[in-house]
């Protein structure tokens, strides 16, 4: 639970220091785009460190290249 | 075009270290084994018609970073669709990169400590770096760029009464195919990847001659390089040597002076952290770059956190373990090509086809204008 408590306090401290500034000088392109990547990034990195396994792009990719170029691993 | 100008040696420190950056700590290739000298050799050699690429790109728009310059040739729909592709592959980049440098301190130092916490230092100091701008990234490089050849260079020097120069027998023997795939490889990870840096070359100083910085980055990459690789193949051996994750690490630990200068692996860690840093921030600049021209807006600094955000994220998502990363570098070296060839060249054979037709107009203009 630690680990938790560290993103969280990451976050916490990005949003003061660079969220609430854009917020405050109303720059709705930079608000439009960040509180989107805020959340996103906030919920795959809080999936990855409760356990859940996101690493599937990249076996993806190898599958791809297998297949076509038959890459012996 | 920018504010801010750096000079020419910062920016050839920015090259050499986005070069040397993760492969100075691995050096060998796996399948070219003590024959890896010569899949390099092949990698630098194939690397110079790329960098003329670049160069020509630069002269054609001088002053413009990648992303202005594939507006200017695509049109904005078109433009930022490549663009979107093109930040996207450089935040895996990124991505990757901090994966394995905090993979690289998990296994080798902070053992309980959690992937995450490490790639979030790094990360966050990278943003740092982001937001003060190209020039305060030039002036660190500048700055790390001698501490880590000088490491490279006294690790090899204490490491000759170690080696076993028979190591490097017998030469030639790798068959050619697997030669190849190690320049390939030499090739798409890192010299394809400098595309990254292109974005500084809209940064620097009128007088920079970019074909000059690239010729000596390339060159400083290949001779440091080089000694790494020999350095970890002439102490570990073939065998030893790509059985460990981190190479260079373990051929360092093995050295001592007099039997009081020991456990300088630690200068190897240190020149990796320093080094990948560069790159990792480097990453970050120019992805941040790309999503300000995307959303078209003037100042880069405001972005550097969502895109390092995003970076973080993306490094959590990467690989299981350790076996899964180095398995993955083959079939990586193949699907970067789509970034780090194709798309140059095609970007560079529109660029030509815009300055002919451009050409054609400006004489068809002087003639009338003659008449």
């Amino acid at each position: 639970m630690d680990i938790i408590f560290v993103i969280v306090l990451l976050y916490v401290l990005l949003i003061l220091f660079d969220l609430i500034p854009s917020i405050r000088e109303k720059n709705k392109k930079v608000l439009l785009l960040s509180i989107p990547i805020y959340v996103f990034t906030f919920a795959i990195i809080m999936m990855e460190n409760l356990g859940a396994d996101l690493s599937y792009i990249n076996g993806f990719i190898v599958d791809i290249v297998n297949s076509m170029f038959h890459i012996t691993k | 075009m920018t504010n801010h100008k750096i000079t020419g040696k910062q920016l050839e420190s920015i090259f050499v270290l986005f070069l040397i950056g993760s492969t100075a700590i691995t050096a060998v290739d796996r399948d070219a084994k003590q024959d890896s000298w010569i899949s390099l050799l092949m990698s630098v050699i194939a690397a110079l018609p790329l960098i003329a690429l670049y160069v020509r790109l630069n002269k054609l728009y001088p002053g413009k970073n990648f992303f202005d310059i594939l507006f200017s040739i695509f049109g904005g729909v078109v433009g930022r669709i490549i663009a979107i592709i093109f930040i996207v592959y450089v935040i895996r980049v990124g991505g990757i990169l901090t994966w394995f440098f905090a993979q690289f301190v998990h296994v080798l130092g902070m053992v309980e400590t959690p992937l995450y916490l490490t790639s979030a230092f790094i990360i966050m100091t990278g943003i740092w770096a982001a937001k003060n701008g190209p020039e305060c990234i030039g002036r660190l490089s500048k700055f790390t760029l001698p501490i880590i050849l000088f490491s490279i260079g006294i690790t090899f020097i204490i490491a000759i009464k170690d080696m076993n120069f028979s190591y490097m027998k017998p030469v030639m023997e790798t068959d050619f195919k697997s030669l190849l795939s190690g320049a390939f490889a030499y090739l798409m990870i890192p010299l394809g990847e400098i595309i990254i840096c292109f974005s500084f070359l809209a940064c620097a100083d009128d007088k920079v001659n970019p074909s000059k910085i690239y010729l000596r980055s390339i060159l400083l990459f290949f001779i440091f390089i080089l000694v790494a690789l020999l350095r970890n193949i002439l102490v570990l051996g073939v065998p030893t040597t790509i059985m460990f994750y981190f190479p260079s690490y373990e051929a360092v630990s093995v050295i001592s002076l007099g039997g009081f200068f020991t456990r300088i692996e630690v200068l190897i860690g240190i020149n990796l952290l320093l080094a990948g840093f560069i790159k990792i921030t480097a990453c970050l600049y120019t992805a941040s770059l790309g999503i300000t021209k995307v959303i078209n807006i003037q100042d880069q600094k405001k972005v550097a956190v969502p895109t390092g955000l995003l970076i973080l994220a993306s490094s959590q998502t990467q690989f299981k373990n350790t076996v899964e990363g180095l398995m993955f570098v083959k079939p990586y070296s193949v699907f970067v090509t789509l970034f780090e060839i194709l798309l140059p060249l095609i970007v560079w054979a529109v660029a030509e086809f815009r300055a002919k037709i451009n050409s054609t107009q400006t004489q068809a203009t002087g003639l009338d204008s003659a008449e």
